[in-house]
């Protein structure tokens, strides 16, 4: 058995018993003989309504924020690129928190609000950074995208017709999990499948493009469905994603770095252990965050953002030792 | 007809041409080289050739289709091209990034034994067996760039169009590569075409030589009707004589003229 194999195994293991304990662990200890137990009991309405759409959606997100990091970074041939760092999941949020201020948070408009953001995201970034992929156009573009999108959720909550209002922008901001119910996981689930469909179609791409552009479409490849595939991928699961949990950062950029020692380097290889890993990681997270007693349960999103941060410090360290 | 022709070849970049009415004709088996002075229009000839650019005008022809008009799949199953600046984003291990030259060939089921095999010939044809186990970015330059060349080399192309690939490499590495292109010309009937700087080189390699200046083709023939003193001061304003020292022909240079 490869590396490979046996840390796609690991993790999958992984992932099931962080699932059954997202399904036990919270305020409430929900035991597992309950499971089988009565509907009328309420630990099974705690268990079925909240815990299971909950445990569900932290590993679709996860495993959607993990894979575009990965393909993100494949692309762009950037091991500082995700969804976060390139602006896309803060383009998802102005679209989102948009549609929230015109009190159009249905649980239809909410998610197509933050895919529409996400693809002006994904598109504005592909026009900054232009045609060629160099790693400091992207980074800029990215920067570019995240000011801007600032600006939007600060204009859209200072002109929120009350502190209600912004305050509940704010909180959803700062991403969470929390009273996510089956309805909000049955909308966002097929478009963060069929987004990150999309993206695994481009893995042989994304493995020529290690070549660069001229090396990629010499090999046969083109780059321009490779773009459409992914601009159309990201936007969708990613969009889907945010609309459904706020923003939650650095789990695409996380990943894939800690997957590359085990499964190798190679973009494809990377995917399917980046999409589980990440939904290893934000599981893992969401269980924490009920764990933990506080008055009120951190957020997901800055709870991740706690630990990001540092990790995104230690591999800039990391880099630039290695370009010196 | 087996032939890789380029038809009144045109490429505008800005207002200038790159390219001016280049037209040429390239049989198997032989190996070409392109020469021309910094901004002559090697690179964008090569790119042309290879159905990487769209020309302005003209049109490149392989083995009697328009090369645009191929499907990109199987343009790249018979033209294998290696970029000037080479780029290796990722830390592979060297036979992962060999094998990434048999993306044109691979079905939805990953690698085959034919792959396989590819790979492996590719990598002993190049001296190379012994690092395929390494990580590519703790190569050396002359370790890297003979990888580069398995990875053209284990699509088994008709062509191989190389822009540059003795640039920075130690005599040794130069003289096998050398060796290697010329093995490929005559053994297997591969058509090559590369672009040097380096004149002694060059007459060496070429069976043939076409010589830019400014976008347009100066002349072209065998080395010894191409690298006269005439031409050279011409195309690169140097005043220089084609010698016949021991090992073959020399390219000395006097001085500019």
């Amino acid at each position: 058995m490869t590396r490979r194999q046996m840390t796609l195994i690991g993790l999958t293991l992984a992932l099931i018993l962080l699932a059954l304990a997202s399904l036990c662990a919270g305020k409430v200890w929900v035991p597992f003989p309950l499971w089988f137990g009565s509907p009328t009991d309420p630990l099974w309405g705690i268990l079925f309504q909240l815990r299971l759409p909950r445990t569900l959606l932290a590993m679709a997100v996860g495993a959607t924020l993990g894979l575009t990091g990965a393909a993100l970074q494949g692309y762009t041939r950037n091991p500082l690129a995700d969804p976060g760092v390139l602006g896309v999941s803060a383009m998802a949020a102005l679209g989102a928190v948009t549609a929230l201020s015109l009190g159009l948070a249905g649980a239809a408009f909410l998610p197509t609000a933050a895919m529409a953001g996400a693809l002006i995201g994904v598109v504005m970034l592909l026009m900054l950074a232009g045609t060629g992929t160099s790693m400091v156009t992207f980074v800029l573009a990215g920067v570019i995208l995240n000011t801007l999108a600032g600006a939007g959720v600060a204009l859209v909550m200072s002109l929120a017709p009350n502190p209600w209002a912004a305050g509940e922008i704010m909180d959803w901001l700062m991403g969470s999990l929390v009273d996510r119910s089956l309805a909000d996981l049955a909308f966002a689930l097929p478009f963060m499948m069929a987004g990150c469909g999309l993206v695994g179609l481009t893995g042989r791409a994304l493995d020529a493009l290690t070549l660069g552009e001229t090396g990629a479409r010499s090999l046969g490849i083109n780059l321009s469905r490779t773009r459409l595939w992914l601009a159309l991928g990201v936007a969708l699961s990613t969009g889907a994603a945010v609309a459904v949990t706020g923003v939650i950062g650095f789990v695409g950029l996380v990943v894939p770095h800690l997957l590359r020692p085990w499964v190798g380097a190679r973009p494809s290889g990377l995917l399917m252990p980046a999409a589980l890993g990440g939904a290893v990681l934000v599981l893992a997270g969401d269980v924490l965050v009920r764990l933990i007693p506080a008055e009120a349960e951190i957020k997901l999103g800055v709870a991740m953002a706690l630990l990001g941060a540092p990790f995104f410090l230690t591999l800039l360290i990391s880099l630039r030792r290695r370009l010196a | 007809m087996k032939v890789l022709e380029g038809r009144n070849l045109t490429v505008k970049l800005g207002a200038r041409l790159a390219l001016e009415a280049v037209s040429l004709s390239l049989r198997p088996g032989e190996v070409t080289v392109i020469l021309g002075p910094n901004g002559a229009g090697k690179s964008t000839l090569l790119a042309c050739l290879g159905g990487l650019r769209r020309p302005d005008h003209g049109e490149v022809w392989l083995e009697g289709q328009p090369v645009m008009g191929l499907p990109p799949a199987e343009r790249a199953r018979k033209i294998a091209f290696m970029p000037q600046t080479p780029e290796i984003a990722w830390p592979l291990e060297a036979r992962i990034l060999v094998g990434l030259g048999r993306i044109p060939f691979i079905g939805a089921r990953g690698l085959s034994a034919e792959d396989a095999n590819a790979i492996d010939l590719a990598m002993r044809q190049t001296g190379t067996e012994g690092l395929a186990e390494r990580d590519v970015s703790a190569l050396s330059g002359g370790e890297r760039a003979r990888i580069l060349l398995a990875r053209a080399l284990v699509g088994m192309p008709d062509w191989l169009l190389a822009d540059e690939p003795l640039t920075g490499l130690d005599p040794g590495y130069q003289l096998d590569s050398v060796n290697l292109l010329r093995t490929l010309a005559k053994r297997e009937g591969c058509g090559i075409v590369v672009t040097l700087h380096d004149l002694t080189l060059a007459a060496r390699l070429a069976d043939r030589i076409i010589l830019l200046k400014a976008g347009r083709c100066l002349t072209e023939g065998s080395p010894a009707e191409v690298l006269t003193s005439d031409h050279l001061a011409e195309a690169y304003g140097i005043e220089a004589a084609l010698i016949n020292g021991p090992g073959g022909p020399i390219l000395d240079i006097l001085g500019r003229s």
